[in-house]
């Protein structure tokens, strides 16, 4: 299997997994390597333990907004979702090439993390 | 001549150039082209190839775009459970992606079973099989999105062959 198409096939399988509830995402507001700042801001930090027969690593997700100039010095931001992997505590978080799914992968965590379907439900049920 | 007005860095380079495409189903992936392309010499390498050659330059990076916007569409239908039904029209817009990405040049591998799993998927869904056809919808979607990730990697190598 090419590199490219592991990752793509990394990515699909953690939507996929996350999709059927065996992977759980939390939110969390800051991370100690991703402060805001004037250049760079990151949105909602979602992270989850990965599990397997060998190891366990812990990945995290999240949107990044980065100021940048172009050649007449004309300011704009880029937007991009960021999956980063930690195979151990005392590791640095390992950002993973940026490719086709990890939009998709992104939302439907930020969608099963906040729960719209047990909200919806309830409200639904709820009288009048 | 064909103005670039709100397209992002990269359009200033080719803003004179002289690009004569057939048809208006290749205006919306320009803004793609200017952005993804770099030099200016790279476009008008392009450009010397003949208008069949800048027409598949144009479309397939359309295409890409429309099948990626297709897939982030069956991937909200998957993960809030939408009624088969839905999952089968999706499926039947992907399907006519990846018939029209195939009458393009490109090495992108055609994946001639997808079509047979659509068709599966369309036939299970009007029987009322609501389970297989989720899980065809699932690996549908996984092998569409390497085929978006293959057409990444051929559209950002193309400009550069010679």
């Amino acid at each position: 299997m090419p590199a490219s198409s592991r990752w793509v096939t990394f990515i699909t399988k953690l939507n996929r997994q996350t999709q059927a509830g065996k992977i759980k995402w939390k939110a969390t507001n800051e991370q100690p390597d991703l402060l805001n700042g004037d250049f760079v801001q990151y949105g909602t930090i979602y992270v989850a333990n990965l599990e397997t027969d060998i190891r366990d690593a812990t990945a995290r997700i999240y949107r990044e907004k980065r100021r940048l100039e172009n050649e007449y010095e004309e300011e704009y931001w880029t937007d991009r979702v960021i999956l980063d992997i930690r195979t151990s505590e005392l590791e640095d978080f390992i950002r993973i090439p940026s490719k086709a799914g990890l939009d998709d992968l992104y939302e439907t965590v930020a969608y099963s993390s906040s729960r719209v379907d047990d909200f919806v439900d309830t409200f639904l049920k709820s009288s009048g | 001549m064909l103005r670039f007005g709100g397209c992002r860095r990269g359009a200033l380079s080719v803003a004179n150039v002289d690009i004569r495409c057939r048809g208006r189903q290749a205006l919306p992936s320009l803004g793609w082209v200017c952005f993804h392309s770099g030099p200016a010499d790279h476009i008008s390498r392009v450009l010397a190839r003949g208008p069949d050659f800048t027409k598949d330059f144009l479309r397939l990076p359309a295409l890409r775009n429309g099948l990626a916007n297709d897939l982030a569409e069956l991937n909200r239908l998957n993960f809030s459970r939408a009624s088969p039904d839905l999952i089968v029209a999706c499926l039947a817009t992907c399907r006519s992606r990846v018939r029209a990405v195939r009458r393009y040049r490109s090495d992108v591998r055609a994946r001639r079973w997808i079509q047979v799993e659509i068709s599966m998927a369309r036939v299970l869904a009007f029987f009322g099989a609501d389970a297989p056809v989720r899980q065809l919808s699932y690996a549908i979607y996984g092998q569409l999105v390497e085929m978006v990730a293959d057409l990444d990697d051929f559209l950002a190598r193309r400009p550069f062959e010679e």
